[in-house]
């Protein structure tokens, strides 16, 4: 690489090559002076022409040669020669200013004086060329040196261009061009300085002959005289000479590197000041140039930390980047899960894990505040848990980042565990070896609901993991509020069903009394829907009795095999039943362990409710159960089933009441017919048999031959046997007599007889109904018959009588036409209000063509 | 002379019965208005035949036939039915009844009452006399 100096004797050669000629320049310069020197020469020695004599005159004339020579060379010096010789003649030599020379002497002198200074110029003049080639030579070889310096230069800068191109971290480009500029500068001492922002220097590069003197990472503050104070303060390159007062670390080190003269030169980048190149040298003080020198270096050196941080921006950036996109997919899985509204139970844990993943967490929980201010633990990840069981209660205390959280209300951190203290401490931090942890409340719908909290083992977190943790306890608070909300929707729901059962539960019952079932099934009904409903073990209806005492109507459920419909006993507090019964307000009772009156029933929660009877008190329905207490509404949700039974009691008592009357109607409605067919026959009937007989004893006693009186008389017999014969058709319209006689088969089959066609009549009872009841049945099959004859133009009927248990059943069947509407007039429609009237029932059965048939059911007593 | 019981509870009956009966030669040798006066006649008197009204008041003539039958004798009494009503009204309970038979009080005469006897004078069952009413 490097160029050999150049030997002295290709110098001489080259020299010697190029011939005798000075420079032109030089020439000219010779000429001049002969000009200049020549004419003072001449005037000066002709004002001293008596003073100085020929030979003087002729040695000054050669100096003068010598000199033009010395300056001109050969050329310029022969000139003058010449011409010092005309002056001579002219000036000098006799005959005076006049060219022709009168002493041949004087000739051979003038001959002799060009000789001689044509000899002194040519000695001088190549004497001045050697001069001139040497010079030449001197300046050839300082700018080979020069350029050889420029292209090492060139070289180094290239080599740490090269570093600095290739990306290499900043610590070795400074290295690197540390040794570059030491060497090129030829210093001691190279050390690269990073200014601070406190106005510190700080080393990155130090190279030399003791560079452990100044080894990197030295930070000190630059005061005057060091050179790099001044780059400091001016931001220009400066330089000192003198180092002998310099203070501090830097002073010291100077002083033992013996360094007598320094350099520095700033390093820009991107227009602000950076740092400082700093050379020093034990020997004599660096070139004027050496900062020029510098300069390039420094540019590199600023370029190299530009390109420096710039990639590194880049590569945080990119990290970032990558660190955002990172938290990001995490925050989207979560967010996925949230929207899923899969259970709270599978959200808490992805968080906790997503978290600790995202910020290289050792270890990540979240906890919910109770109300006590204690945490429950909820999900945790990590190393090392075991001690910190999701479901355990902890009470932290500041100043542990999660205590700070949950008392402030904002995120927390603690670095500094060393005053920390404390059970969760010990099962968290100590076990863990937690040295950083950060938390962040969890606020959901604007009300602290707990902490997430993560914690590193090495370092410290990040400014902003706050912030990226927001993120997910954002996410959290609405997995929990969704959660919330869906469970008041399911419980709003839930809620809704129950409503819906309780409603149909009381329809059923509605219904049940709207149709006037019998009371007990309806008492029945209701203790079932209300034990259902509000989900007791039994319930039970119990009716108030004017003694005080109840007797049990209706009971449902586990108490059934023990409270037997129809028994009476005398419930006293704290049973809820005896409470009601005293206050008339629903009651319940809890505490079962006293003597009640109860059998033994293992119950441990009763619910009494009144049933109410036109403002009376009625009776009681009660609930019991024997799993705990029954709910805080079953008292309200009790109260629409009581007044419905109270609605049945009430249509019940109504009911009867009127069926009583209608019964009581048709029967006095009965009883006055049959007191008036009495009265017919016992009087009426028997008076007129007696004028009937008494007529024909007078018709046997009239005399003979009184024909017409006779005839007349048995005329009038006739018509009053006539008479008696339609009263007692009427009587038996009025009430059949027969009823009363002989009871209700007899009196079918007289039915049966009288009928105008065939009837087929099967009694199969002998049992005898109360007198209203046959006098509706007789009227029934009467009735019926009657139908069957006059509109069903029937050629047949059957009637059948049958009884079973405590009902009478009847039935007529024809084979007429079909066709009636009991509905549509005709007798039938008297036969069902006095059937219904007396409790029973009557279906008819018409369809045209097909005959009719009449079922009724008659109680065997009204009612 | 037909000797004849008459059993009834209205005295205005009674008297035409008798008045009539007497009139066409049955002796009328007592008349009873309750079961048990019919009962305490029947044994003092011993009539040849009783006419026994069903609706004896508040009494059944048809239980008053039974006693009389189960109770009195022997031989047992014999006994006619006797009502206002038709006797197809009480067909059923006749026909049950330990008598001979049955008139309507408006048919009532000696020489029904000899009818009755002869035709079924001394069996259970009683012949009609007069037809189906009101057919």
């Amino acid at each position: 690489m490097h160029t050999d100096p150049p030997e002295p004797s290709a110098t001489r050669r080259r020299l010697s090559a190029r011939g005798a000629a000075l420079s032109p320049r030089r020439r000219l310069a010779g000429a001049l002076t002969g000009l200049v020197v020549l004419p003072l020469l001449t005037v000066g020695l002709a004002q001293l022409r008596d003073f100085v004599n020929l030979p003087s005159q002729t040695l000054l004339y050669l100096l003068a040669v010598v000199v033009v020579a010395l300056v001109g060379g050969l050329v310029p010096a022969l000139a003058a020669a010449v011409t010092a010789a005309v002056l001579l003649d002219h000036y000098f030599l006799p005959p005076l200013y006049d060219f022709a020379v009168a002493d041949p002497d004087n000739v051979v002198a003038l001959l002799a004086f060009l000789l001689v200074a044509g000899a002194a110029s040519s000695v001088v003049g190549l004497a001045t060329r050697r001069r001139e080639a040497e010079a030449l030579a001197t300046a050839n070889a300082e700018s080979r040196e020069e350029f050889r310096r420029l292209a090492r230069e060139q070289l180094a800068l290239r080599r740490v261009a090269t570093l600095v191109a290739r990306g290499l971290p900043p610590a070795e480009v400074f290295a690197a061009v540390a040794r570059e500029v030491g060497r090129v500068l030829d210093a001691d001492s190279t050390n690269i300085v990073r200014f601070d922002a406190d106005d510190a220097a700080t080393v990155v590069a130090s190279v030399g002959r003791r560079p452990e003197q100044v080894p990197v990472g030295t930070r000190w503050k630059p005061e005057p005289p060091l050179s790099t104070a001044t780059v400091l303060r001016t931001g220009r390159p400066a330089r000192s000479d003198d180092y002998g007062q310099a203070a501090g670390i830097a002073g010291d080190a100077v002083r033992r590197l013996g360094i007598r003269s320094g350099v520095a030169t700033p390093i820009v980048v991107e227009g602000r000041l950076w740092g400082a190149i700093n050379i020093g040298t034990q020997g004599e003080p660096f070139p004027a140039d050496a900062e020029q020198h510098m300069a390039d270096f420094t540019e590199l050196v600023g370029a190299a930390i530009a390109n420096a941080e710039g990639r590194t921006q880049l590569e945080e950036s990119r990290d970032e980047l990558r660190r955002l996109a990172d938290e990001q997919a995490a925050l989207q899985r979560v967010a996925t899960l949230v929207a899923r509204g899969v259970p709270r139970a599978e959200v808490f844990p992805a968080v906790a894990q997503e978290v600790r993943h995202v910020l290289g967490a050792a270890a990540s929980m979240i906890a919910r505040l109770d109300p006590d201010g204690a945490i429950t633990v909820v999900d945790r990840v990590g190393e090392d848990q075991d001690g910190l069981p999701p479901g355990s209660r902890w009470r932290p205390e500041p100043p542990l980042a999660l205590a700070e959280a949950l008392r402030t209300g904002r995120p927390a951190r603690c670095d500094d565990y060393s005053h920390a203290s404390g059970a969760f401490v010990d099962a968290t931090v100590r076990t863990m070896r937690i040295r950083s942890s950060v938390a962040v409340p969890i606020v959901v719908e604007g009300r602290l609901w707990g902490v997430i909290v993560a914690g590193v083992q090495h370092g410290r977190f990040p400014a902003d993991t706050e912030q990226r943790m927001a993120g997910f306890t954002e996410l959290i608070g609405t997995a929990i509020a969704n959660a919330e909300g869906r469970a008041q929707l399911e419980e709003s729901r839930d809620e809704l069903r129950r409503l819906a059962d309780e409603q149909a539960a009381l329809r059923r019952v509605a219904t049940l009394v709207a149709r006037g079932v019998p009371a007990a099934e309806v008492f029945e009904a209701v203790a079932h829907e209300v034990g259902h409903v509000v989900g007791a073990d039994g319930a039970g209806i119990s009716r108030l009795d004017a003694d005080g005492a109840i007797t049990v109507c209706a009971v449902v459920g586990s108490l059934a095999d023990e409270l037997a419909v129809g028994s009476h006993w005398r419930p006293v507090p704290p049973l809820a039943l005896a409470v009601v019964l005293r206050t008339g307000r629903p009651a319940r009772n809890e505490d079962y362990r006293e003597d009640s009156g109860l059998p033994p029933l293992g119950i441990r929660s009763g619910v009494a409710v009144p049933i109410v009877v036109e403002a009376r008190l009625w009776g009681v329905i009660s609930v019991a159960s024997r799993h705990g207490p029954l709910p805080a509404d079953t008292e309200v949700r009790m109260a629409a089933f009581t007044e419905l039974a109270g609605t049945a009691i009430a249509n019940a008592d109504s009911r009867a009441e009127l069926t009583a009357s209608r019964a009581r109607i048709v029967t006095a409605a009965d009883d006055a017919r049959r007191h008036i067919e009495r009265d017919l026959h016992d009087g009426t009937q028997q008076r007129l048999v007696a004028i009937s007989l008494t007529l024909r004893l007078a018709q046997a006693t009239v005399p003979p031959g009184l024909t017409e009186l006779q005839d007349q008389l048995g005329r009038v017999a006739d018509e009053l046997t006539g008479a008696i014969e339609e009263l007692r058709e009427i009587a038996r319209g009025i009430h059949p007599a027969i009823l009363s006689e002989g009871g209700l088969g007899p009196a079918l089959r007289t039915l049966a007889r009288r009928a105008a066609i065939p009837v087929e009549i099967d009694i199969r009872t002998r049992i005898r109904a109360a007198g209203p009841i046959e006098v509706a049945a007789y009227y029934v099959v009467s009735e019926a018959l009657t139908n069957a004859t006059k509109h069903a133009r029937a050629s047949c009927a059957q009637v059948a009588v049958d009884q079973r248990d405590a009902l009478l059943d009847l039935s007529i069947r024809d084979d007429g036409v079909g066709g009636a509407d009991p509905a549509g007039g005709s007798g039938l429609i008297g036969l069902r209000d006095r059937v219904q009237a007396l409790g029973g029932s009557i279906e008819v059965d018409s369809p045209p063509g097909a005959g009719t048939a009449i079922v009724v059911e008659l109680p065997l007593q009204p009612g | 002379m037909l000797r004849c019981l008459i059993i009834d509870d209205s005295p205005h009956f009674l008297a035409a019965a008798r008045g009539l009966l007497e009139r066409e030669g049955v002796a009328v040798v007592g008349v009873a208005s309750t079961g048990a006066e019919a009962l305490r006649c029947v044994e003092a008197l011993r009539p040849d035949v009783a006419l026994l009204d069903i609706d004896l008041g508040g009494e059944s003539g048809f239980e008053v036939a039974t006693r009389l039958h189960r109770d009195t004798g022997p031989p047992p009494s014999r006994v006619i039915l006797i009502s206002t009503h038709a006797e197809q009204d009480y067909a059923e309970l006749i026909a049950a009844s330990p008598v001979i038979g049955f008139l309507s009080k408006s048919a009532l005469s000696a020489g029904a009452i000899r009818d009755v006897l002869g035709s079924g004078g001394d069996g259970e069952s009683a012949t009609p006399v007069n037809g189906p009413p009101g057919t």
